[in-house]
């Protein structure tokens, strides 16, 4: 197996504009950590899931692995070629192999936008097809999300949710991409629905051996589809590896947390366990030493001050954590 | 009041709007009970009538939309047939409602702190704006705002998800109602916080016995805080019981498919089955099950009006293949 996307150091800051009183001390505008050092590798054919709190970071990450953004340091490699700083125009003949799906299916599309128009424009722009081929491209894409030909002509407006979800399917996909950024493509649905697009994804998956990175906060989706998992705190993967690893046996203090927190179906009436304290710090003042530390029940003197790097996980395979107390460490 | 009697009991509650497609009935002969001290969770599909269901009940139906049939009981006196000043007071005081986007209920403009004085001070709680002050730092703390005295004077955009969600919680609660309805109020919010929002609720319920309505998406939600749940379809109740037996067997088609659509963290290659088909129109439904044309185990009999029956001491299911749902 082979990476087909590689990141090593990524990070990305987002210039803050300065408050008054900041202008007048001539201080430098406050810069926001968004994403702050991942080392990532996402194998061909592999779905990994991505999951963390609201402002954690994923959507930064996804977009920066699709060059979306210009990352503030590290590098990126897709297919092996690099592409931290490549321009727009290097990047051109790449756009068609990766590609984005978005949450919200309402205001992801172009609302002035026929579906035609919609499909139209990256098989125009990038496959070079107009007129009778490119509309049986359409047709054939539109057929394998669950949509007719009679919907060709329509706006989005006309469509419900999870319709328009599937035309966000359709229209990643129909330049035949390898890598897939699946931003929380079915947040915004209704569970019923989120089944059809779950199930749909999942076939395509298998039908265009595509490689996915898949972002939900909701943990049993992700464990759903996604072979390896990745949990993101503040900016920074805490951990990551096989689905089972990490919903079974999690490393890390974080991810122990956020699984004792879902809601489960199966063990009805029984008291939930005790729930994290604290609230998430802000990326704009991130604690020194371990991000988590002040809302980890675990955390001694040496979380305050030093910030874990993320190791391989004793007795686990092709797994990885950052936490000072792995391998019988000290907090 | 005996104590067997419920503190709300809705019955054969009908609210419609007319729009352009002709009258909608939002929710359509809605029965429902809620005891102090109790939790009940209401779920559905988007459109199904739950948050219509509990802004009728909280008299929040604007014109032109209107409660056409059924009556709402509250601590035994019909709120229908209440004088509107008497509604209005009983409405504000006893019940409150904790929504979904806690950003754009809290007023921008004003801080945490002014909102929630001037809601104690409408509800006539505290003589005075500096006992209603420190009430309201009171409740802050009380809902798990770290220094509440300081935050008091922040505005709302200087919280956090959680922050807010907690402080609208605390201005539901000021007024010390015997009702919360609660909908959606933490889908927006990340697990771990959400799930101290649902602990603070937990607790006021077990500590207070405050009456929870909990409207979600959630049914995972509902298993770990809920014992009893409903669940709605098309605006009507389709099932009703005590949430564990309702899981591990529903007794609707309906339940059962949408506990089928979900995945499960436990068994994450379980196959899951999106449920075929759309909800009817709601402008355009019959007199049959509403269900019919999505349900595997739909016949004949099924255009025929199904009513809500009882299954046992405790069940209710609006299907006449009840039984044979597994
Ligand atoms: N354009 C921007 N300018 C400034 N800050 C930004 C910008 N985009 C994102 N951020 C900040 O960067 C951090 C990470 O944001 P990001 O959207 O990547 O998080 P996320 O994990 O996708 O969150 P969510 O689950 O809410 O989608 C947040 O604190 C966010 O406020
Ligand atoms: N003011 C209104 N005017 C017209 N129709 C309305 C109005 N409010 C609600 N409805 C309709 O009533 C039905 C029930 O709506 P309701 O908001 O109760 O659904 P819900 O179960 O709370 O859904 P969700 O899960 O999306 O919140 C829907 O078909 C909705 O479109
Ligand atoms: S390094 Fe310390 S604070 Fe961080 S997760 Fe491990 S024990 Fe907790
Ligand atoms: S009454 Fe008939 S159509 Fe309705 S849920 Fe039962 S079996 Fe299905
Ligand atoms: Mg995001
Ligand atoms: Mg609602």
């Amino acid at each position: 197996m082979s990476a087909l996307v590689e990141a090593v150091g990524l990070a990305k800051s987002y210039a803050l504009r300065r408050s008054i009183s900041q202008r007048l001390a001539r201080r430098p505008a406050p810069a926001l950590r968004a994403v702050a050092g991942v080392d990532l590798m996402v194998m061909r054919g592999v779905t990994l899931g991505l999951i963390g709190e609201s402002g954690c970071g994923k959507s930064t990450l996804g977009r920066l692995l699709l060059r979306l953004h210009k990352p503030s340091a590290g590098s990126i490699r897709f297919d092996g070629i690099d592409i931290t700083h490549a321009p727009e125009r290097a990047l051109r003949p790449l756009r068609p192999r990766m590609q984005i799906i978005f949450q919200d299916p309402y205001s992801s599309l172009n609302p002035r936008r026929t579906v035609r128009e919609i499909l139209g424009l990256p098989l125009a722009l990038h496959a070079g097809l107009q007129g009778a081929e490119a509309e049986a491209r359409m047709l054939a894409m539109l057929d394998r999300v669950g949509l007719a030909r009679a919907h060709l002509d329509r706006y989005p407006h006309q469509f419900s949710g999870g319709q328009r979800q599937r035309i966000g399917i359709a229209r990643a996909l129909i330049l035949r991409p390898e890598f897939v950024v699946c931003d929380e493509p079915v947040s915004a649905l209704d569970v019923s629905v989120q089944a059809q697009v779950l199930s749909l994804l999942r076939e395509l998956r298998a039908e265009m051996g595509l490689t996915l990175l898949f972002i939900s906060h909701d943990i049993a989706v992700v464990a759903h589809l996604a072979h390896r998992i990745a949990v993101m705190y503040l900016g920074r993967i805490v951990e990551e590896g096989p689905r089972e690893a990490v919903t079974r046996r999690p490393a890390h203090p974080y991810t122990r947390a956020l699984l004792a927190a879902v809601p489960r179906l199966d063990r009805p009436g029984t008291p939930a366990p005790r729930h994290l304290g604290g609230e998430l710090p802000s990326p704009l003042t991130p604690p020194p030493g371990c991000p988590f530390h002040p809302r980890c029940p675990e955390a001694g003197p040496r979380c305050r001050r030093e910030v874990p790097a993320l190791v391989a996980v004793p007795k686990s395979d092709a797994h990885r954590a950052a936490c000072h107390l792995l391998a019988g460490g000290v907090a | 009041m005996t104590v067997a009697e419920p503190l709300l009991a809705v019955r054969g509650l009908r609210t419609v709007f007319p729009t352009r497609r002709g009258l909608l009935a939002a929710c359509d002969g809605v029965d429902l009970q809620l005891a102090a001290g109790e939790a009940l969770g209401v779920v559905g599909e988007s459109g199904s009538g739950k948050s219509v269901t509990f802004l009728s009940v909280l008299g929040l139906i604007r014109p032109p939309g209107r409660i056409e049939a059924g009556e709402i009981l509250f601590e035994g006196r019909n709120l229908i047939r209440l004088p509107a000043a008497a509604r209005r007071a009983l409405r504000g005081r006893a019940m409150a409602l904790a929504m979904q986007d806690s950003l754009s209920a809290l007023n921008p403009a004003l801080t945490i702190g002014t909102q929630i004085v001037e809601t104690i001070l409408a509800h006539g709680l505290a003589r005075s704006r500096a006992a209603a002050r420190d009430r309201a730092v009171e409740l802050l703390h009380r809902v798990g705002i770290p220094s509440s005295d300081r935050r008091l004077n922040d505005y709302p955009h200087q919280f956090s998800g959680g922050m807010r969600q907690r402080a609208m919680i605390a201005i539901a609660l000021a007024a010390e109602p015997k009702l919360l309805v609660a909908d959606e109020p933490t889908t927006a919010l990340d697990v771990t916080i959400r799930a101290q929002v649902l602990d603070l609720i937990d607790r006021l319920r077990r500590e207070r016995g405050l009456a929870v309505a909990l409207i979600t998406h959630d049914l995972g939600v509902v298993a770990e805080r809920c014992d009893r749940v409903m669940v709605m379809y098309a605006g009507q109740v389709v099932e009703e019981g005590p949430t564990a037996e309702v899981i591990a067997s529903p007794r609707h088609p309906y339940t059962r498919s949408l506990l089928a659509s979900l995945p499960s963290l436990e068994d994450p290659d379980r196959p899951i089955d999106a449920i075929p088909g759309q909800v009817p129109d709601l402008t355009r439904v019959d007199a049959g099950c509403r269900f019919r044309n999505r349900c595997p185990l739909a016949v004949e009999l099924c255009m025929q009006p199904v009513e809500l029956r009882a299954l046992g001491a405790n069940r209710l299911s609006r299907c006449i293949r009840a039984e044979e749902v597994a």
